[in-house]
């Protein structure tokens, strides 16, 4: 089996889990007393914020590795994730403001989390425009592994910045030092939601990867 | 408020699970698209 088609297999599993997921959290998941039904959107915002973080913690990854070992596939693996994180962070930018409109009584404040994850909005579409803009391969891979690895260190930033600033976003409600504080069946579905879209982004990646090897080839 | 106490908003998390389907389906449907014409 080629890479392309592993990664397709991987895809299409986790666009199931996803639909499965949809079911758990519409269906089987109670209502949030207080929020009402616009808390569920919480089943898609939170791994979604995950994986855009992911995405960009693996391109600085891969970038700081490519500097040291001139290697080609690191670039092309840093790449592959810069565009599978921009899907993800679109999901992220969406569901965001549309739980925020009924529950904070608006689309959008410039705190900190906001801001900052905006931002890396931004640094996903520059790297892509950079990579764009450079024909010779070595030296659009030195450049944008550069640009990655700023984009990796905004990252940590983001996860903290509820803490480190007064803002309106809540805080993590799973990945922090205590236990989680939600109920054991919403947690389930929050964390199948996250082998989902976890799924989703090596499934994305793998055939992102692929594609760009068959283009080196080429090229 | 509905009757049982809880707030009208679950409009709001059917416009976020329709478009995060929409994002998902079409960026998988590009990328195979990307893959069928590669090389």
């Amino acid at each position: 089996m080629t890479l392309q088609s592993r990664g397709r297999w991987i895809t299409a599993s986790g666009l199931l889990f996803l639909a499965a997921v949809y079911v758990r959290a519409i269906w089987f998941t109670p209502v949030e007393r207080l929020q009402g039904g616009a808390q569920k959107i919480f089943y898609l915002h939170a791994p979604a914020a995950w994986s855009t973080l992911l995405a960009m913690g693996l391109v600085g990854v891969a970038s700081i590795l490519y500097l040291l070992m001139k290697d080609e596939r690191f670039d092309r693996f840093a790449a592959a994730s810069a565009e599978v994180g921009t899907a993800f962070a679109c999901v992220m930018l969406t569901t965001g403001p549309l739980w925020a409109k009924p529950i904070w009584g608006t689309w959008w404040t410039w705190d900190a989390r906001l801001t900052l994850t905006l931002f890396l909005f931004f640094l996903f579409i520059g790297y892509q425009l950079l990579r764009g803009a450079i024909a010779e391969p070595g030296t659009r891979a030195r450049f944008s592994a550069v640009l990655g690895i700023f984009g990796m260190v905004l990252v940590p930033f983001i996860h903290l910045s509820v803490y480190l600033f007064r803002t309106l976003h809540p805080q993590p409600i799973v990945l922090k030092p205590s236990a989680p504080s939600l109920p054991d069946s919403m947690l389930l579905t929050l964390l199948l939601s996250f082998l989902a879209f976890t799924m989703l982004y090596v499934g994305f990646v793998t055939q992102r990867y692929a594609l760009g090897g068959a283009q080196s080839h080429v090229g | 408020m509905w009757a049982d106490g809880t707030p009208p908003t679950g409009g709001y998390a059917i416009a976020a699970y329709l478009l995060t389907a929409i994002i998902l389906l079409t960026y998988s449907f590009l990328l195979f698209r990307r893959g069928s014409k590669a090389p």
